[in-house]
């Protein structure tokens, strides 16, 4: 009787009511409730939230995200945070300071009854239905690459790559300045131009780039945010390619390259489920032709370059997962899902137990704690050092 | 309202060589000021209260030439004209900037409080709005365009009728 | 963000009882605890909703279904302003359609119109009524990781009672299958180099960030091709005391009054407005307006300020009346007395001035007390 007690319990622990879900992004911030398919609003950060780093403190922060935060619950989720359980995600690269300012105003100002605090690089697996994936998150502060096998994420082969959005931002801006002399460019109107005509090159164009190298156009526009028409030439709207896929060699960044690195640390028989779901998150991925150099370059990688030739038989299983939801959503969409999941509780955190024991280690308690002997068991057997094993459990 | 007459409200401010066509309505309140060369107006130009339009001093136009403003155009309360080339059928709404040098084309609508930076050219048939974001035109059509502002005339020359003086081409 | 007050000198803040400062009509007075109050000692709460173009109230539940949107207005795809229902009139039909005032987007370009206003209406109402792919995808992911949990919870009691492992508990254990897969390879069509050299861009008409994100499902790069999305709608909230718990602010549930709030306990009302009049070399002179109905006491304590009890008398507008009361107290600090202004001058010790106000008002019959910091900061 009592065990079967104990089991229910265990069972139980999903949230009956939609919580709100909260996903602080770098850039933008996208927020709504738990068992919906989109965030109801995705906010940009304000720009004094993304000019900090991770050097940053809690008091930095917390000026900053207390009136933001409150601005989330009461007119973009619209709920009175004091009702409404909250599901934050917190990144792996995450700042500290974030984090930490980040809860002690939900629970301490705004008075929210319980916080799940969940690591959002394992969400976009959720929205595959699968267990196994190598997720790659392609963000502003950098290419976040973690292999999550059968629930595990496999930390020890956790890659994070510099090129992310704002290495491209920075360097275009710099091009843009030198290339419009007297004009001054804000990290918004880089980002308009970025996004409205960049084109990372693939397939038949590609080819085609390498053949006829030059070519001559000049857009004029006036970009958002800026008083003043500007000129673009053909070749700044290739620029993205050079940051995220770079001629490939030891110190040039390319996301490929990283991807199978941090798959060359991976144990031998996992290697092949995950590469043959490759998920990718995060906003850079909405570039136009992102996906399809990605696949390209895994592959030309693979057959060609020496280094990777004891992982070359796995070019034959390269896929990309797709999905039918917006790539910079999936971590929220992730996190949607694993919202309405049982044993959230798990993740749980009150003021109570806030004010007595305050923030645990990051990722610590929450994921040491898995109810999985089996899955132990086979990390002990693969002679893997424990403390890898204390930040390597997620539960499903 | 008879031919070539042109209604020209009491408290406005000319200065310099203007010449307006036949049909249009100026009404109080409003500045036309040409400083360095002349400014010519088409046919059945509609000129609200506290609009400016200006074609500056030699030093700060250094090659002045004559402001040319086409036909049928509705410059709207408070709005800022400085030397630009204008087309017809554009409507100007309230207090919309277009800064010197610019051009622009027919059937163009630069809505309420847009600032057209030095130098622009807008084609044909242009929204300009928000922040000087450019969209397609799509609901022009001259003819009713035409009608709406011959009606629109009538009923301002009855309006301000008393004012109204003979004016013709200088 | 709500601060009405200017941040740059000089200016006047009060200083709340957690520290930080405030403009004055950011502040909240708290009865029941006789305490002034900032924004961040209030807690909110959402009573009600509302749409802030057709001024239709919305219950909770009903709000919820709709996703805290309006049912009936939409906001413009380009430029965020509110659509407007416009009649074309030019064809042989008439034709109903959305367009915006502001930057003249138009809906029939998208196939929104409709030969009357219901039928527009209708057909702009797939927003909320279609069965979104998006969702019912989730409701399938949803339910696939609840039946996985399941199973793996009762594979791992399983395992647990057992005291030898084989090799086949492992493989078992794990499950190596995925449960659902939705992978496809990706088909390489990009466009040719001479095509991406002579396409035409137009820059306006592909959509920037803050367009595309408010349509968070199709994201749409091209301007026509977005649609227009239904409108938010805006709350009416109530503010508690966070130390009490009682109510500061109320707002009116019932639209038949013609006040708004049923309750509103801004400081401004209980607090006099205090402005510079006159910046001197040594000395500062203030002006102090009672805002109550009553008269009001005020001692003010400070570096260089005489510890002195003043009045401030009350006056009502409407009926021109002045309640004033025959000064026993020392009137040494005061300039000039108007009606319900008075104007006192204090010592100027820097740039930085704090002084200590106890002010005391009736309210009714009761009489309340208490205590601010004002914090005067000269450029």
């Amino acid at each position: 009787m009592s065990s079967a007690r104990v089991e229910s319990s265990r069972l139980g622990g999903g949230i009956d009511e939609e919580a709100v879900v909260i996903e602080i992004g770098s850039l933008y911030t996208k927020c709504g409730y738990s068992r919906e398919a989109l965030p109801r609003s995705i906010i940009r950060n304000p720009e004094s939230l993304i000019s900090l780093t991770h050097e940053s403190s809690k008091e930095d922060y917390y000026p900053i995200l207390r009136d933001f935060l409150q601005i989330i619950y009461l007119h973009k989720v619209q709920k009175s945070p004091k009702d409404s359980a909250t599901i934050l995600c917190e990144g792996l690269m995450a700042p500290r300071g974030l984090i930490e300012a980040t809860v002690k105003i939900l629970l301490e100002d705004l008075q929210v009854p319980i916080l799940y605090i969940i690591m959002s690089n394992s969400l976009p697996l959720y929205t595959t239905g699968s267990y196994t994936g190598l997720l790659i998150d392609a963000g502003y502060f950098g290419v976040d690459i973690l292999p999550i096998y059968e629930g595990i994420p496999i930390i020890n082969s956790f890659v994070s790559a510099d090129c992310g959005g704002k290495a491209l931002l920075s360097s275009y801006k710099n091009i843009l300045e030198a290339s419009n002399p007297g004009h001054r460019f804000s990290l918004e109107t880089v980002e308009d131009i970025v996004a409205r005509l960049s084109i990372i090159p693939y397939g038949k164009l590609r080819k085609e780039l390498q053949e006829r190298p030059t070519a001559n156009k000049i857009y004029n526009f006036i970009p958002l945010k800026h008083n003043r028409a500007i000129s673009v030439d053909f070749k700044q709207r290739l620029i993205p390619e050079s940051i995220f896929f770079g001629e490939y060699s030891q110190d040039s960044s390319n996301i490929a390259a990283s991807i199978l690195r941090s798959l060359q640390t991976c144990d031998i028989d996992t290697r092949k489920q995950l590469i043959n779901s490759i998920i990718v998150s995060g906003g850079c991925a909405m570039m136009i032709g992102f996906m399809e150099r990605l696949e390209e370059e895994l592959l030309d990688l693979l057959h060609n370059e020496p280094d990777f030739s004891n992982i070359k038989p796995l070019a034959d299983y390269v896929q990309i997962n797709q999905t039918p939801y917006p790539r910079n959503l999936l971590t929220w969409i992730g996190a949607s899902i694993f919202g309405s999941l049982p044993g959230l509780d798990r993740f749980s955190l009150n003021l109570e137990t806030y004010q007595q024991k305050g923030l645990e280690d990051k990722l610590g308690r929450y994921y040491l704690f898995g109810d999985r002997p089996s899955l132990q068991e086979i990390y002990q057997t693969q002679n893997l050092p424990m403390e890898r094993m204390r930040l390597s459990f997620i539960r499903l | 309202m008879a031919e070539q007459q042109v209604i020209c409200s009491k408290n406005i401010e000319i200065e310099g060589q203007i010449a307006f066509g036949q049909g249009s309505v100026i009404h109080p309140d409003c500045s036309i000021i040409a400083e360095s060369a002349p400014i010519v107006f088409g046919e059945y130009n509609i000129i609200e209260e506290r609009v400016r339009i200006i074609n500056r001093k030699p030093e700060e136009n250094p090659a002045p030439l004559p402001l040319q403003i086409g036909s049928y155009n509705i410059f709207e309360v408070g709005t800022i004209i400085e030397y630009s080339e204008i087309g017809n059928y554009n409507v100007f709404e309230h207090r919309c900037k277009v800064e010197p040098n610019c051009k622009i084309g027919n059937g163009c609508i630069i809505t309420a409080g847009v600032r057209v930076a030095r130098g622009t050219t807008i084609p044909d048939l242009t929204v300009v709005y928000g922040e000087g974001q450019m969209r397609k035109n799509q609901g022009m059509q001259e003819d009713s365009f035409r009608h709406e502002i011959k009606a629109l005339t009538e009923v301002l020359a009855k309006c301000l009728g008393s004012q109204a003086i003979q004016a013709s081409h200088k | 963000m709500w601060r009405a007050t200017s941040w740059n000198p000089p200016y006047i803040h009060l200083q709340c009882g957690c520290g930080k400062e405030w403009g004055l009509e950011d502040m909240f007075f708290c009865f029941p605890c006789s305490k002034a109050l900032c924004p961040y000692c209030v807690t909110e709460e959402i009573d009600s909703f509302y749409c802030r173009n057709c001024m239709e109230n919305m219950p909770n539940t009903e709000a919820f279904a709709f996703k805290n949107k309006c049912a009936r207005c939409f906001q413009c795809p380009a430029c965020f302003s509110t659509l407007q229902i416009l009649l074309n009139s030019t064809r042989q039909q008439k034709l109903y359609h959305f367009g915006c005032q502001s930057c003249y987007w138009d809906s029939m370009s998208l196939g929104l119109f409709g030969n009357s206003l219901n039928e527009l209406l209708m057909s702009n109402q797939d927003y909320f009524m279609k069965d979104n792919p998006l969702q019912d995808q989730l409701k399938i992911l949803i339910d696939t990781y609840k039946e996985a949990c399941r199973n793996r919870r009762k594979i791992g009691v399983k395992y647990l009672q057992k005291e030898t492992w084989t090799f086949e508990d492992l493989e078992n254990s794990v499950q190596p299958k995925p449960l659902i897969n939705p992978v496809q390879r990706i088909e390489h069509q990009s466009p040719g180099f001479d095509e991406l050299l002579n396409e035409d861009i137009n820059y306006n008409e592909i959509t920037s960030m803050q367009q595309r994100l408010s349509n968070a499902g199709a994201q749409p790069r091209e301007l026509n091709k977005a649609s227009a999305q239904p409108i938010p709608l805006l709350t009416r909230r109530s503010k508690r005391c966070k130390y009490c718990k009682k109510y500061v602010v109320k707002p009116e549930t019932n639209q038949s009054f013609s006040n708004p709030f049923k309750m509103e306990n801004l400081l401004v009302y209980f607090f006099p407005r205090i402005y510079i009049r006159e910046i001197k070399s040594n000395s500062l002179i203030l002006l102090l307006i009672n805002p109550t109905a009553a008269v009001a006491y005020i001692r003010l304590e400070g570096d260089k300020v005489p510890p002195s009890e003043l009045h401030l008398d009350s006056y009502d507008p409407v009926m021109d009346l002045v309640t004033s009361e025959g000064s026993s107290l020392d009137e040494s600090l005061i300039i000039e007395r108007e009606k319900n202004t008075i104007s006192i001058e204090v010592g100027k010790p820097s740039n930085d001035i704090w002084i200590s106000a106890f002010w005391k008002f009736m309210r009714g019959q009761d009489v309340k007390e208490f205590e601010i910091k004002i914090h005067i900061k000269l450029a």
